[in-house]
């Protein structure tokens, strides 16, 4: 469990990829705030990966930064950009998450850290607490922004299953928002798990959220065998 | 010319499996929603 973070790092560049290409090819800012979002995803567990190895203030503070603030919050903003129809609505949203991310850079970078030893044998999400000194702005906008991109991306992929079940169409798609929402219940899971004591689950719930997120949106953009219209089909058998 | 289908046939699996698992992934998204406000209202420690 101890190397997860490097899986996770190296899965989650691959899939960071993944969407930044496909952003390439057909556009769409949902994908490019993904990728955004699956960029800070791989900054955290980088920094996870760094500090078993060696320890720097800086790197604690962009692995908080960067898995703890802004992962959630900007994925959600991909998905809520796919799903808010309304003009101007999911623009200015993302502006606005834009500055608070600013913000939150700023009161991160701008924090000071104690003289507490980091042990490099335990989890970064174990001993955090004691080095890191957040002010209550820095745990109020942590909380804010986990809540928001949390609802945003496992309701938005929930939202959409359902409307592909209920129309009985896409089954790729509807098999593949639901991996993205159980996927991207993990992580959020995983810092149940750092409250319960179990910090080394966090890694746990890290990996498996980033290969389950991953498997769900390649299943969802995969091209799919499509049957023939029942009329088509009619057609075609009449004249066989 | 017809567009092809993008419907599927719903089987047992579509009709029962899937609604109960999104309805577990929603009960596990509100259970953590829960965990949060009581951390936030105090009643559990804050990570």
């Amino acid at each position: 469990m101890h190397y997860l973070p490097i899986l996770s790092t190296l899965v989650t560049a691959a899939f960071a990829a993944a969407v930044f290409n496909r952003y390439r090819l057909r556009g769409g800012i949902h994908l490019l705030l993904w990728g955004v979002g699956l960029v800070f995803y791989a900054l955290g567990t980088l920094g996870e990966a760094v500090m078993l190895f060696t320890y720097s203030p800086w790197v604690l503070k962009l692995w908080y930064l960067g898995g703890a603030m802004l992962t959630a919050a900007w994925l959600g903003q991909g998905s809520i950009h796919l799903l808010v129809r309304k003009r101007g609505v999911a623009s200015t949203l993302t502006v606005v998450l834009g500055l608070v991310s600013l913000l939150a850079a700023g009161l991160i970078f701008s924090a000071p850290v104690t003289a507490a030893a980091y042990d490099l044998s335990l989890p970064a999400s174990g001993q955090y607490h004691d080095i890191l000194v957040r002010s209550g702005l820095v745990r109020a906008l942590t909380v804010f922004l986990n809540i928001y991109g949390t609802l945003g991306l496992v309701g938005g992929a929930l939202y959409s299953a359902f409307l592909f079940w209920r129309k009985n169409v896409l089954a790729n798609r509807m098999v593949g928002n639901i991996l993205i929402a159980a996927g991207a219940m993990m992580p959020a899971m995983g810092g149940s798990f750092i409250k319960a004591g179990l910090p080394d689950w966090l890694y746990l719930s890290e990996f498996l959220g980033a290969l389950i997120m991953f498997g769900g949106f390649i299943a969802a953009t995969s091209a799919q065998p499509v049957k023939a219209g029942r009329q088509a089909s009619a057609k075609i058998s009449a004249k066989v | 010319v017809k567009r092809p289908s993008k419907r599927f046939e719903p089987n047992n699996l579509t009709r029962y499996a899937v609604p109960a698992i999104m309805g577990i992934i929603l009960l596990s998204l509100l259970a953590a929603l829960v965990l949060v406000a009581l951390a936030v209202l105090g009643l559990m420690p804050a990570g």
